[in-house]
């Protein structure tokens, strides 16, 4: 007797997601810094290129 | 869709070359340190090719030229056979974007910030990744993401799922199974 496996299918990726994910994020990132203020902003981006320890991160 | 003349492309010679000339000039009128822009772009040098769990360099262009204006690391990681991650973990902006930021213009920084994002949610695209996590590492970056988080998930019908998780944002996406033939 054969034994058939099967699997569950893949998920489809629709490019009119993401394209549409992508202007929502956008207007959410823009509200989310006008939210926080330009000091905050100011401290994330001087945070965000510090250095990290990217093989910790990667694991 | 994109708001700026923004792209996110990897380093070819070219591009890797005019990025180095400018960013090393910058360093030497002392617009940044010159030993950490050498080790930078030392570190783009070495890992313009994505490999298996490490991370790799992208840059955000201005359409049509071949000076960074910010350079992302980003691994490509797979999680277990049907699951692979796109990770963005930290972007360094240019010098002259640097210096608007802290002049109180953050305009041009939240674009290259921005060009970014879109340019990982391709990338995740691309690579049929299911999750799109952008790491903040501080406080400050996590309270900015968890802003974000709070404003996406206001958002009906989204097919993304947005959450905190640990230091990372995480995006989801929510993708409808095939159907069998």
């Amino acid at each position: 007797m054969k034994t058939i496996i099967t699997f569950p299918p893949l998920p489809q990726f629709r490019s009119e997601d993401f394209e549409e994910f992508k202007s929502i994020l956008i207007t959410a990132a823009l509200a989310a810094a006008d939210q926080v203020g330009s000091e905050a902003m100011k401290s994330f981006f001087n945070d965000y290129k510090d250095s990290v320890d990217f093989a910790k991160q990667a694991a | 869709m994109t708001l700026t003349p923004f792209e996110f492309r990897p380093f070819c010679d070219l591009r890797l070359q005019e990025t180095k000339d400018a960013w090393t000039a910058d360093a030497h009128a002392g617009l940044a340190f010159p030993s950490e822009t050498e080790r930078l772009l030392d570190w783009v040098t070495a890992h313009r090719e994505p490999s298996a769990n490490d991370s790799v360099a992208f840059g955000v262009f201005l359409v049509g030229t071949n000076v960074a204006l910010g350079i992302s690391e980003i691994v490509i990681q797979r999680k277990t056979v049907r699951s692979k991650w796109v990770k963005m973990l930290r972007l360094h902006l240019r010098s002259n974007i640097d210096a608007e930021l802290q002049d109180g213009n953050q305009e041009n920084a939240m674009n290259v910030f921005l060009a970014a994002i879109e340019g990982s949610l391709d990338l995740q695209l691309t690579h049929m990744a299911t999750t799109l996590k952008i790491y903040g590492r501080t406080s400050q970056q996590l309270n900015y993401l968890k802003s974000l988080v709070s404003k996406l998930n206001n958002v009906p019908k989204l097919k993304f799922a947005a959450k905190i998780d640990g230091r990372f944002l995480s995006l989801v996406y929510k993708a409808e199974p095939l159907e069998h033939p």
